[in-house]
């Protein structure tokens, strides 16, 4: 019988008597005492012998290790897998860390406390327990308190531990037999839970639904969206130009961006030098820039016949033609950085260099097209 | 049953094993999925070989037959006189030509009708010519006029040179371009006519020679001349001419060829000018350009000189 036994429970009705009755009953060793009382009990816990808890410790490790990989991990990072320097600290700058140290020092403490309470200390999930099932439950949940002695192994005797709550002075004894079902986890069960949540979710998403499109909508602060400040582009009664943006001053530069010397295509063309060296990189350099850039429009050999001109019905330059060939190497930047006719400025889209190497393999193309006698192989 | 009374497992224990085995199955197949999804794939990515960069060589062969830059070479040649009866008037199959020509280079500007409303003519200053109407004319409507302005284009306007179409296409094009404009054009001047007929006579069209583009870049790479970097003094020498040069180069091998592309091309201020003008991808300081006119004569002096000493032995 007594693998069928989950528990011996004895009754008790004053607090004083539970403890008493747990200090005696303790050293036989008969199984392992638990106790379910409706109100805290002082002592109870030493009394049934409970431990102090390891959820202490557990979370200290956790939380050591939680800071001790965000280390690890922001090193690699910023050390070892992409180098980066930052405002001239060393690389491996640990103050920098301390926040991210901290924020998963924290996730991993308060993971381990949540997780491990639940799981590993209570044990939990128990569907079930079978004290809940036993007579003596409405007494605990109303005013008596109960100790019960637990089977932990077969050899469990409960012929004794029924005579030990006696004697200890309990009001009444009940023997709680391990639930008959054998399996808790049904699938009817665990559709139920599920549908249970679905329902749960359509409830609550259609009452907010329902919430946001039936009821007025006040604004919770008001003076944040009042801010009397300029926006850059909105207009502005406050300068007498009624805009908000300022003009930068005169002459202003921006960073990096040296505006052309020169106003006219013309101009540059007398001003300018191509300063790249014409070499096998630099050639190969101007056809990727002339390919991405230029041969849509102006085409592969840059005779002005589009690939284009169905789409758009242009008639671009053709490199090939006399006139275009005699303008000087400057004249070709300054097409590119000021544009001409309908064709765009390309002062923001490409850098300087590719300028120039596109400008070298334009002359490259026009050889190719109108090469000289000692070129034909 | 009696097996089962006889195990000292109990009801909890077996819930607990249950939600165990959950819990550690479900770690495991997360932990498969994160490496199996993202880390182990990242890292197979990280491993592929980046892509080769361009090689100036097989260049030709990879893009294959079909890149117009690289068809075999042709040898140029030249094509007959045109015989001026055949052009100087028009006749249908002439206008029919001339037609299909205004198409392909004339309409993006002029329009399709000629009105000077096509769809670039918004972006051109002065506008396109309205060739229905007889106002505003640059060179004037008759044969002659026309075919010049076909020919060589018309400066300081976005009309470019169309001197790569041959000269009797080029007598279509005019031929087309009078028959979209109603107007009387008025009586030709023999003179004009004449010297046109006689143009004609006496010169053809050449077609030039044609190699593939790497061919092309082979020959313009052999025949660089590579402009050596200029020498600038060692930083022991404190001379003002020397100090002035290390203020006012930031790259000797490109200011070299700046120097030597630019120092024929007039006065020494307009030669100072252009330096300043292409800095610093020119090899010069843009902070050179704030330079007074003794110090940039300085400079021009110094460096000109030196080429001429270098070019002495």
């Amino acid at each position: 019988m007594s693998s069928g036994t989950f528990a011996v429970l004895g009754l008790y009705s004053e607090a004083e008597k539970i403890v008493d009755a747990a200090n005696q009953i303790r050293p036989h060793k008969l199984g392992r005492l638990e106790a379910y009382t409706p109100y805290p009990v002082h002592g109870l816990d030493r009394a049934i012998g409970l431990e102090p808890s390891r959820l202490g410790r557990l979370v200290m490790l956790m939380g050591v290790m939680g800071a001790g990989l965000a280390l690890l991990f922001e090193w690699w990072v910023s050390a070892v897998d992409y180098p980066l320097v930052t405002s001239g600290k060393p690389l491996f700058s640990w103050q920098a860390f301390v926040p991210v140290m901290f924020e998963v020092t924290v996730l991993f403490a308060t993971f381990t406390a949540g997780m491990a309470m639940l799981f590993a200390l209570n044990k939990l999930p128990f569907f079930g327990h079978p004290v809940l099932h036993s007579k003596a439950i409405k007494d605990i949940t109303r005013d008596k308190l109960a100790l019960s002695i637990e089977a932990t192994s077969a050899a469990f005797d409960v012929e004794a531990a029924h005579q030990a709550l006696i004697d200890s002075g309990a009001e009444s004894v009940e023997i709680v037999p391990v639930p008959t079902w054998d399996r808790p986890l049904s699938l009817v069960g665990l559709l139920r839970t599920i549908a249970a949540i679905v329902a749960a979710c359509v409830v609550a998403g259609a009452g907010l639904y329902a919430a946001e499109k039936l009821m007025p909508i006040v604004p919770p602060m008001i003076h944040m969206e009042d801010q009397p400040k300029l926006n850059a582009f909105r207009e502005s009664s406050f300068f007498p130009d009624g805009r908000g943006m300022r003009p930068a001053v005169a002459g202003t530069v921006a960073r990096g961006h040296l505006p052309p010397a020169f106003a006219t295509p013309e101009e540059a063309g007398t001003l300018l030098s191509n300063p790249l060296p014409l070499i096998q990189a630099i050639a190969e350099r101007g056809r990727k820039v002339f390919g991405d850039h230029c041969a849509i429009c102006h085409g592969t050999v840059g005779n002005g016949v589009p690939l284009l001109s169905r789409a758009y019905g242009g008639k671009p330059g053709n490199f090939l033609s006399n006139e275009i060939r005699a303008r000087p190497d400057g004249h070709y930047f300054g097409v590119l950085m000021l544009g001409k006719n309908a064709m765009p400025s390309y002062a923001a889209d490409l850098d300087n260099d590719d300028r120039w190497a596109a400008v070298h393999y334009i002359r490259i193309l026009q050889r190719a097209q109108n090469a000289k006698d000692e070129d034909l192989p | 049953m009696s097996d089962e009374q006889s195990t000292p497992t109990t009801w909890g224990s077996e819930a607990k094993g249950l939600a165990n085995r959950f819990a550690l199955g479900s770690g495991v197949a997360v932990t498969f999925l994160l490496f199996g999804l993202i880390v182990v794939p990242a890292l197979l990515r990280e491993r592929r070989p980046l892509p080769r960069p361009p090689s100036d060589q097989p260049a030709a062969a990879s893009v294959g037959w079909l890149d117009q830059a690289e068809t075999p070479a042709s040898k140029g040649r030249d094509l007959p006189p045109v015989d001026p009866a055949t052009v100087m008037t028009p006749n249908p199959k002439l206008l029919a030509r001339g037609e299909v020509l205004f198409k392909q280079n004339c309409t993006s500007c002029h329009g399709e009708s000629g009105q000077g409303n096509g769809p670039a003519a918004g972006t051109l200053n002065p506008r396109p010519r309205n060739f229905t109407q007889p106002a505003d004319w640059k060179r004037g409507f008759h044969v002659a006029d026309i075919f010049t302005t076909i020919s060589t284009g018309v400066k300081g306007t976005g009309m470019a040179a169309f001197d790569f179409i041959m000269p009797a296409d080029r007598m279509a094009l005019v031929h087309y371009v009078r028959s979209l404009g109603g107007f009387d054009h008025g009586a030709e001047d023999p003179k004009a006519l004449q010297a046109l007929a006689d143009q004609f006579r006496s010169k053809g069209f050449h077609i030039p020679n044609r190699i593939p583009v790497s061919l092309a870049i082979k020959k313009m790479v052999t025949e660089q001349a590579m402009v050596p970097p200029l020498q600038l003094r060692p930083a022991e020498d404190k001379s003002a001419s020397a100090e002035l040069l290390r203020f006012a180069i930031v790259d000797p091998f490109r200011a070299a060829r700046t120097v030597a592309a630019t120092t024929n091309r007039g006065d020494l201020s307009t030669v100072a000018r252009a330096w300043a003008a292409g800095a610093p991808d020119n090899g010069f300081a843009p902070a050179a350009a704030g330079l007074n006119a003794a110090e940039w004569s300085e400079i021009v002096r110094a460096l000109v000189g030196r080429r001429e000493e270098a070019r002495q032995p």
